[in-house]
């Protein structure tokens, strides 16, 4: 239960999502931001639990559902790599104006 | 190197049950005060004082972006009549909010901190409380036994107005 552990987890978890295919960026969002607190700084998006780290994601592809199943995979694998037992959450704060444009909303309207 | 140890060895075989000949200048003495030591070796020991602690544990915490402020409310006051005083430094108030008890081996930290509106506050304690470990156990190379963290007041953006000077309604 280190310091270093805690930051480095939280960098891990932002680093894993952020880099699933349909994560356009992690955001704060809502009235109490998601964000871990590390020194001289904050990760946006990721928050660390008691019982389960929850990550929140803007999205920018159609539809969700392969991309919160990419998420989740990544996160758990990096905390079964941590021998961190905790639940992933995902929360789909936003999703990008392109997705609307090209997505099948988007083929439909024009 | 290897001349000591084997003249250690052969004293050991040599003189067998002799254990209590000459006292060793290696390792505490036992019958010596305490020493508020986090390092003793045979060409001396380091003493870290509590201020010393105290700041790193105070910097440390200010470290953690959640932190707004530091010290219970008078203490908050007297730090800012202080630093209206000409010369004075801010290294004075960095142990603001801090107070330490420092052993041999370990030390305990107590911390009084404000945070801001809006934040997970348990999220804020648990990162100064990782941060102040770590900094003061790498810092110092004393154990943290524990890190007790008030949270004494919450600070609301726009508070040093005073007293909200518009009324509610129109």
């Amino acid at each position: 239960m280190g310091g270093s552990d805690r930051v480095g987890l939280a960098r891990a978890v932002a680093a894993a999502a952020g880099s699933t295919p349909g994560v356009s960026r992690l955001v704060a969002g809502g009235l109490i931001p998601a964000v871990t607190h590390v020194p001289g700084g904050t990760v946006t998006g990721v928050r660390l639990g008691a019982t389960a780290v929850s990550v929140h994601i803007a999205i920018d592809r159609f539809p969700l559902e392969p991309v919160i199943t990419g998420v989740v995979q990544a996160v758990g694998a990096v905390l079964s790599g941590a021998d961190d037992e905790r639940r992933v959450e995902v929360v789909v704060e936003d999703v990008e104006d392109s997705a609307l444009r090209s997505g099948p909303f988007g083929t439909g309207a024009s | 190197m290897s001349s000591s140890s084997s003249a250690a060895a052969t004293e050991r075989d040599g003189t067998g049950g002799t254990g209590s000949g000459a006292p060793r200048r290696t390792g505490p003495a036992p019958g010596a005060p305490p020493s508020h030591a986090a390092l003793t070796t045979e060409h001396g020991q380091t003493r870290i004082a509590d201020a010393v602690v105290a700041k790193i544990a105070g910097l440390a915490a200010r470290e953690i972006p959640g932190v707004y402020s530091m010290g219970t409310g008078f203490a908050r006051r007297m730090g800012q009549l202080r630093s209206l005083v000409p010369g004075s430094t801010d290294i004075d108030t960095v142990a603001q909010g801090v107070s330490v008890e420092v052993g041999e081996r370990e030390t305990a930290v107590d911390l009084d901190v404000v945070t801001w509106y809006g934040q997970n506050i348990v999220e804020v304690t648990e990162a100064v409380r990782s941060n102040v470990i770590e900094r003061v156990e790498g810092m110092t190379g004393l154990r943290v036994v524990e890190v007790n963290i008030n949270v004494d007041d919450i600070y609301v953006e726009g508070q040093d107005s005073g007293e909200p000077s518009q009324s509610r309604v129109q």
